[in-house]
């Protein structure tokens, strides 16, 4: 009977233990997405700017090329703006891959945290969809390596992977 | 033969206008005509130019039919004395001088004025394509911002986030907002600013340019269709281009139309 009771002291203690861990883990997860929920507007904030003066400066590019055919331009102003614009283009092009590489990669531990918390997954399968276009369109405009791009696509699979699962489990 | 550095058909009045000999008398600004460089290039003085060629050749001919094949009689010079007329045509040249004097200094400060122009216009072009760029990244960054508002507001109406989160995130994003939008709004007024000042010279400059310039437009214009009609180019280079193009065939137009 000693036994018994002792036995059964140590499983008490260990779910109230599992509780209080429990409980730490949920409210670390709860705060850790307020806060990431809130620095999610200032890294759109950057990625929205690089992203539009990334496609601006490749379409100069293909302007630029352009207007030497037609005449506008000189051969020795377009290369110089060209050259100009080749450099801005490659920390512009690796800016928002890394930016977007880590906003994919935290976005999947958000998403992951929150369907093992039971917390509210602020993202659905639609908006999975569309960043899938949006890295369609910037495969095709040139603005990520096709590495960068491979990156992408996987953790975007996983994302949606996990929302599927969520759903599941209704 | 060098040339003259002032078109000889511009004079002025006693009121400090300006005219054309050649352009029948037309009140004019040399600012925005050739009349301080290469005037030898205004249709007006062409056209004098021709006219005055053609009345030569008709006198000439009309010498060589009437004047009788004769002898030169000597002429004996007579004897230099000044007279009143001629001390008053001494002061006369010396008017003219001290006038080609001066038509020469405002032709070099013209010609100085004109290059200094030039490179604030060009300057001006480069300058105002970056701050359109930085426009454009910033109409990006509030469109995003816009869409934003509209997902928090769903999420809240879907539960997923409470009234307090959605309040704290909103009122993060109206702030941030706000600071973009004026920041848009200043940078637009500082491109209105410049392009105020910049204009006028702009326009100087430009105005000797303007035909070969839209002509040299509308070719490309033509050209850019054609590329587009054969699939060569996208339609979104093609709209683009098209309206970059024919703001600038409006803006020289415009140009073209005060002068005349």
């Amino acid at each position: 009977m000693e036994h018994l009771r002792e036995q059964l002291e140590r499983f008490r203690e260990s779910f109230l233990k599992a509780e209080e861990l429990w409980n730490n883990y949920y409210t670390f997860v709860k705060t850790t997405v307020r806060e990431w929920e809130a620095f999610t507007i200032d890294l759109l904030d950057r990625l929205s700017e690089v992203r539009a003066k990334l496609e601006a400066d490749l379409r100069t590019t293909e302007e630029l090329s352009l207007k030497l055919d037609l005449g506008l331009l000189s051969e020795e102003k377009v290369k110089k703006k060209l050259d100009e614009l080749q450099e801005e283009i490659a920390r512009l092009k690796e800016e928002y891959q890394t930016l977007w590489l880590a906003y994919e990669e935290i976005t999947l531990m958000y998403i992951t945290h929150c369907v093992k918390s039971g917390l509210p997954v602020s993202l659905s399968a639609g908006d999975i969809e569309e960043k899938k276009e949006e890295l369609k369109s910037a495969v095709n405009k040139k603005m990520v390596s096709e590495e960068a791009a491979q990156q992408l696509e996987k953790i975007l699979s996983d994302e949606a992977s996990m929302l599927l699962h969520l759903h599941e489990k209704g | 033969m060098s040339r003259a550095t002032v078109c000889p058909g511009l004079y002025k009045d006693e009121k400090g206008k300006f005219y054309c000999r050649f352009a029948d008398n037309a009140e004019i600004d040399p600012a925005f005509m050739p009349c301080l460089l290469e005037y030898w290039e205004c249709p007006f003085y062409i056209r004098h130019k021709q006219a005055e060629k053609a009345l030569e050749v008709e006198k000439e001919e009309i010498k060589q039919q009437e004047a009788p094949p004769a002898t030169v009689p000597t002429v004996e010079m007579p004897t230099l004395v000044v007279s009143p007329t001629e001390v008053s045509a001494e002061r006369f040249t010396d008017e003219v001088d001290r006038l080609i004097d001066r038509a020469s200094e405002l032709a070099r400060l013209w010609e100085s004025y004109e290059s200094e122009a030039r490179r604030v216009v060009e300057e001006w072009e480069e300058l105002r394509d970056k701050i359109k760029r930085e426009l454009a990244g910033l109409e990006a960054v509030i469109n995003a911002y816009i869409s934003e508002k509209g997902r928090l507001e769903k999420l809240l109406d879907e539960g997923k986030i409470s009234e307090e989160e959605y309040t704290d995130l909103i009122s993060r994003l109206e702030k941030k907002l706000a600071e973009k939008n004026s920041e848009k709004e200043a940078l637009t007024k500082k491109l209105a600013d410049l392009d105020r000042v910049v204009l006028p010279h702009y326009k100087r400059v430009k105005v000797a340019e303007a035909k070969p310039e839209l002509a040299k437009l509308r070719l490309a214009l033509s050209k850019l269709e054609e590329r587009f009609k054969s699939g060569s180019i996208s339609e979104e280079v093609y709209m683009r281009l098209r309206a970059e193009l024919e703001d600038k065939i409006q803006r020289l137009e415009k140009i073209k139309e005060e002068v005349e």
